[in-house]
């Protein structure tokens, strides 16, 4: 589905239930007449001011960012994994989809609104795919925009999207374009 | 390639593209090998810095700025690159310490997440 820049953008103005939730409209046009109007904008800073953990002065920074990092992990369900050695890939120490789960976790502790991943699925198998679209889920389900590029998709990973952008060379598309 | 005959200098890899992202939505960006994906990507994210960009790119209807935007996107790249010797609490807390504010009083907790 290619969208027209417009509705989208006022379809995203209604849709959005949270009036906190960090929002961002990505617009992206290569002509400048086609500007939205009246759109909101909110930068993800409404952070909660909640800081209890302290261990000592070298270490105070770390141990604020204890609960945070907690949040991420529960998030991408690495929670158990927390104490586990990276390694080496296809050596040691984690999994090919645990390496990509601990890729995005670790965009997330940056605490973006927007998330850009290229081929998050690409090289795993169908189980490995489904639980990292998991985590892409979770990750979506906390108000964050995600834009993935994919390949060659599974159903199963392909439904779990809400929007499809397609690209095309422009040859296919005047082949369709041309009258029966 | 001048060689064979292609006399121009410039090499265009995108054109005429035109779309949005909806906030708080899972967008997929499909195409076929070579159709620009990671490139149109790499674009928006603000990742390809030499050549030529055209057009613009704009964040809720304002300007993208690159050094905002930064702040404000992540991108997780195709090869997981992180530090063998590393957990991952320690990956992750590594990660936070370089990228969050330093006041990190305030960021002790996600937005939206109840």
């Amino acid at each position: 589905m290619i969208h027209s820049p417009h509705s989208a953008a006022q379809a995203c103005s209604k849709n959005c239930p949270n009036s906190f939730c960090p929002c961002h409209v990505l617009w992206i046009s290569s002509r400048d007449n086609s500007r939205p109007k009246g759109l909101g904008f909110r930068v993800l800073d409404q952070f909660d001011k909640q800081a209890k953990t302290v261990f000592n002065v070298c270490f105070s920074c770390l141990g604020k960012l204890q609960s945070f990092v907690e949040q991420v992990m529960d998030l991408v369900e690495m929670k158990s994994l927390e104490f586990a050695l990276v390694g080496l890939p296809a050596i040691s120490g984690l999994s090919t989809e645990q390496r990509k789960r601990l890729t995005i976790a670790v965009e997330l502790v940056a605490n973006p609104s927007i998330i850009f991943m290229d081929e998050p699925t690409s090289g795993l198998d169908a189980r490995a795919a489904a639980i990292v679209m998991r985590t892409v889920r979770n990750t979506v389900d906390t108000g964050r925009t995600v834009v993935c590029t994919i390949h060659q998709p599974s159903i199963d990973i392909f439904e779990a999207f809400d929007e499809v952008c397609i690209t095309v060379f422009l040859p296919f598309l005047k082949k369709f374009q041309q009258p029966m | 390639m001048k060689q064979e005959g292609i006399t121009e200098t410039k090499l265009r890899l995108l054109s005429n593209i035109t779309g949005a992202f909806r906030p708080g939505v899972l967008t997929a960006l499909v195409g076929v090998s070579g159709a620009g994906k990671t490139t149109l990507m790499d674009v928006l994210a603000g990742r390809k810095t030499g050549g030529y960009i055209e057009g613009d790119i704009r964040i809720s209807g304002f300007p993208k700025n690159q050094k905002t935007f930064a702040r404000i996107s992540g991108y997780c790249e195709q090869s997981d690159i992180h530090s063998p010797q590393l957990t991952v609490r320690e990956s992750l807390i590594f990660s936070a310490w370089l990228r969050l504010s330093s006041d990190v009083d305030s960021t002790t907790k996600m937005v939206g997440d109840d």
